[in-house]
């Protein structure tokens, strides 16, 4: 017999319990004591909470002001270190900012099997949900340029909308777009393995920003 | 020498240890503050929170052959492929047999209990092949050759001046006391690694039955790069840790990083649905799944302890633990440490070589109370106890001991008699008596309070 | 004071019996100056506590089945230990389950409490009156907070009492290693656990360590001679019979 089976002939021979069967999640709201209830507690919360995690917020009016605020945040970075996804809205940001294409590779496509792809200063992608009562993000494989992009480069930046904030996660975990791979990202990367003292961007980027448009 | 020995020993040069001790002291201290801070923040009421994970878990354990089924199903179809095993040995034959399918020479991992015991690293090597961990806990002790202290902090035991020394003697790295050099080193020493690595391996946190789905949880992102960058991800999981669906995680995900490690939620939190998948520019082409059974089944059937199932093993029970914070982590020479460690290892493994770490416990039931599953945890200890004595697993100087203690103990006339014998320092009576306890038996009274109780009534 | 509950069956506990006598009789004295009448059945030898934690349940049977026709007749038992007011109301029901017994069990664990649970219950605690000027440290049994839920009962008999300041280590109570035969079996991790209880208490300045458990008590005792530590260590009954000077 194969392992497959013998271990579920096993499991099915216990003998049954007298449990009653079924099971309720009960909503965010009634368990967790911070839930926001209001588009504006949210956009505060979610605020509040990205700085605590030592992530940035940078809020724009509009796509021009996104541009403009990348092109701040990319500052240093030398051109052509910078990598981005999806290209529709690099095109809408670089409308007023062409000065920004100089920081990416040649027209948004990624370069996946680049030896470089370890070397690039910073990916910027957008972001499917911002969860706003843990200061999450949450993105895609489809939808976000793949899994490396926003894990490999030191500097991670996300594309997002207010529209896009939810209270708590249960408002996102039906939602979810079809991907092999969906990440929920609270934070820069961080350890406190050693002794217990807190280091940011212990494998993944050390800096997370958020450039929030409306 | 035998399990037990070695742990007395191990245990009382830990104990004697003052300076171990205050390194667990003072990373336990504000550790709990933490903890207990989130709990109160971010729950409205903590207690309902852990009655209502229990129930779900319960649901899953009620429901566990249909809920693998279905785990199997949903995954295969996004192209997935699942083995099971029955044993630690056919977990690593599943495993080999894939690297040699692909050729394999490289192999990095994220921090996984279950790759511990399996001993994949030690399959890994012993197959002529190289192997990263890239969790900086794991690299850590992985560099020292020694195995993990704890379950979710695995270098715990070691100061920043320790790992600056190793990381000097080992990669080449200045001394330093900055920890965030140190990690910066990791960080650059793993990098080739994660992106020459022909399989990346993790554990897993959770497994979704309904959509087909692994979590994993952490805080570096050694996951997610292990899981991205490798062209096969390979996924080894015990066969309890389903979740009946990703509505659950909403639950899950705050309760497993509050008890664990006092965060609101960890900053990675990953859902793998599949292998890559067409349109997506990047990923494993290639995942595999290897479901462990190794004992759990065994857990599973006997209706008293199927309860350690729900397990999210979050390590709670061994920062609460008076005893593992005295003997830590390695003195129990166990995959699992610690109360949740002491409950299911006998059943793992051979109850008569195990049950003993069962006996090691004062049963202060702290464990039971910060459970975020609810397990009964020291209860289960004491039916460990009382399965050791029915399978002969305990001492002969223990049993005999005991039925005479019942014999005295049995009626007043005979406890009297016993007394006035002063039968607590008769010779033969010394054996029975453990060696520890010999030099700290207080001073008996002459009188008992029975003998003293009639004459005092009379005046 | 309910006259229906005016007699009281002592529970005294087999280290109270043979080690520690004078606990029993703390705890008879306070309850006669409360106007209870006390009396003791000399028949009781062990509630089986420490064969059960041993895992050799069928000579903790014998032993308990002594016990249960010990007080198969009152209605109110009164014991001055956490642990094994917990052992009859809690493991009772497993060990006598399916047993011819099981009712006498389950009735004993309804009747029996531990001395501070009885106070509290009886309304006795705003009776307590004395003057001791203290620094106390209250160390509350594992058994009797974890088991039995018993945790602001002592520590308000203590503060009843004027000029004692009380100075409780922060955060939830750890264990002081005892626990029955784990002690005899692993006695360094349980001397190591002793040293740490202690050393909380001491870092805090107590002149006095009160507890509710005569296994706690036991244990710090000795730990506290091997290491050289002064600082009395009391039970909850002995250390109230001082501060009320009953006699």
């Amino acid at each position: 017999m194969s392992g497959r089976n013998e271990i579920l002939k096993k499991l099915r021979r216990a003998v049954p319990a007298e449990k009653a069967i079924g099971y309720s999640v009960p909503s965010d709201e009634t368990v967790f004591a911070d839930y926001p209830d209001t588009k504006e507690k949210m956009k505060a919360l979610f605020a509040e909470r990205l700085k605590q995690l030592h992530g940035e917020l940078i809020n724009v009016r509009d796509e021009a002001g996104a541009g403009e605020a990348l092109e701040q945040l990319l500052g240093n970075f030398p051109d052509q270190s910078c990598l981005a996804y999806p290209p529709e809205l690099m095109e809408k940001l670089t409308v007023s900012n062409p000065g920004l294409m100089n920081r990416f590779t040649g027209d948004f496509n990624l370069d996946l099997d680049s030896p470089a792809f370890a070397q690039f200063s910073a990916g910027i992608t957008n972001a499917d949900f911002l969860v706003a009562r843990s200061g999450s993000i949450i993105l895609t494989a489809a939808t976000a340029g793949g899994r490396r992009l926003s894990v490999l480069p030191p500097v991670h930046i996300v594309i997002a909308y207010a529209g896009q904030i939810v209270p708590s996660l249960d408002s996102a975990i039906n939602k979810l777009p079809d991907s092999s791979y969906i990440t929920i990202i609270t934070g820069p990367s961080r350890t406190s393995d050693i002794e217990k003292k807190l280091v940011l961007g212990a494998h993944g980027p050390k800096r997370l920003a958020v450039i929030l448009i409306g | 020498m035998s399990n037990y020995s070695s742990f007395i020993r191990r245990s009382e040069e830990k104990a004697e240890d003052r300076g171990h001790l205050l390194k667990i002291l003072k990373a336990v201290s504000t550790h709990d503050s933490k903890v207990e801070a989130m709990k109160v923040s971010q729950f409205r009421d903590w207690a309902s929170a852990r009655v209502q994970a229990e129930g779900i878990k319960n649901h899953v354990l009620e429901n566990l052959p249909e809920l693998l089924e279905q785990f199997e199903e949903k995954i295969s179809a996004r192209g997935a492929e699942v083995f099971w095993a029955r044993t630690t040995g056919e977990a690593q034959t599943h495993f080999l047999d894939i690297c040699r399918q692909h050729n394999a020479h490289k192999v990095i991992k994220s921090k996984s209990m279950t790759t511990e015991e399996i001993l994949l690293n030690e399959t890994i090597e012993s197959a002529g092949m190289k192997v990263w961990e890239s969790d900086l806990g794991e690299m850590i002790v992985q560099l020292a050759g020694e195995k993990p202290y704890h379950i979710v902090t695995p270098a715990m035991h070691k100061s920043t001046a320790e790992i600056s020394e190793l990381f000097h003697e080992k990669l080449g790295t200045p001394m330093t006391d900055s920890a965030e050099e140190l990690t910066m080193a990791a960080r650059s020493y793993l990098r080739d690694a994660y992106i020459t690595a022909d399989i990346g391996v993790t554990g897993a946190n959770f497994l979704i039955a309904g959509e087909g789905a692994i979590i994993l949880t952490e805080n570096e992102g050694n996951a997610r790069l292990t899981m991205s960058c490798p062209p096969v991800h390979v996924v080894i999981a015990g066969i309890e840790k389903l979740l009946p669906s990703l509505e659950a995680l909403p639950l899950f995900l705050p309760l497993l990083a509050t008890s664990g490690t006092g965060q609101q939620i960890t900053c990675y939190n990953s859902i793998i649905r599949g292998p890559r998948q067409a349109g997506e520019p990047d990923g494993p082409e290639k995942l595999y799944i290897i479901l462990l059974d190794n004992g759990r089944s065994d857990l599973y059937s006997s209706r008293r302890f199927r309860e350690s199932l729900r397990c999210i093993r979050c390590g709670a029970c061994l920062n609460a633990c008076p005893v593992y914070r005295t003997i830590g982590g390695h003195t129990y020479q166990t995959t699992y440490q610690g109360p949740i460690g002491s409950v299911i290892t006998p059943h793992l493994k051979p109850m008569k070589e195990w049950q003993h770490l069962s006996f090691a416990s004062s049963l202060c039931a702290a464990c039971t109370s910060v459970c975020p599953v609810k397990i009964d945890l020291h209860t289960l200890l004491l039916e460990n106890r009382s399965e050791a004595y029915s399978d002969h697993a305990t001492g002969f100087l223990w049993r005999v001991g005991l039925k005479f203690w019942a014999y005295m103990f049995g009626s007043r006339s005979r406890l009297n008699f016993f007394r006035t014998i002063g039968w607590i320092k008769l010779p033969f009576i010394r054996p029975f008596i453990p060696r520890g306890l010999r030099k700290r038996i207080p001073v008996i009274p002459s009188k008992s309070f029975s003998n003293l109780w009639s004459s005092h009534e009379r005046s | 004071m309910n006259t229906a509950h005016s007699k009281i069956a002592l529970f005294i506990p087999c280290l109270v019996d043979q080690i520690y006598p004078e606990i029993g009789f703390a705890m008879a004295s306070l309850l006669k100056h409360f106007g209870y009448e006390v009396n003791y059945d000399s028949r009781q030898t062990c509630c089986g506590q420490p064969a059960f934690n041993a895992g050799h349940r069928s000579e903790a049977g014998k032993v308990a089945r002594t016990f249960l026709r010990v007080f198969k007749e009152p209605d109110i038992v009164v014991g001055p230990s956490g642990s094994c007011t917990a052992m009859i109301r809690n493991y009772y029901p497993v060990l006598f389950k399916d047993d011819h017994d099981c009712d006498a069990a389950l009735a004993l664990g309804s009747k029996v409490l531990e001395f501070s649970e009885f106070c509290q219950r009886e309304n006795l605690i705003e009776r307590i009156e004395g003057k001791f000027k203290a620094l106390v440290g209250f160390h509350n049994s594992c058994h009797s907070y974890r088991e039995l839920g018993i945790g602001q009962a002592p520590v308000e008999m203590l503060k009843r009492i004027e000029g004692l300041e009380l100075r409780q280590p922060a955060g939830e109570p750890v264990c002081c290693g005892f626990g029955g035969l784990f002690s005899a079996k692993y006695s360094a991790i349980a001397a190591a656990m002793a040293n740490t209880r202690l050393l909380t208490f001491t870092e805090l300045g107590v002149e006095y360590i009160v507890s509710n458990d005569p296994g706690c008590i036991m244990h710090m005792r000795q730990e506290a001679i091997d290491r050289g530590i002064g600082t009395p260590i009391l039970h909850l009954t002995e250390f109230l019979v001082k501060a009320m000077n009953i006699t």
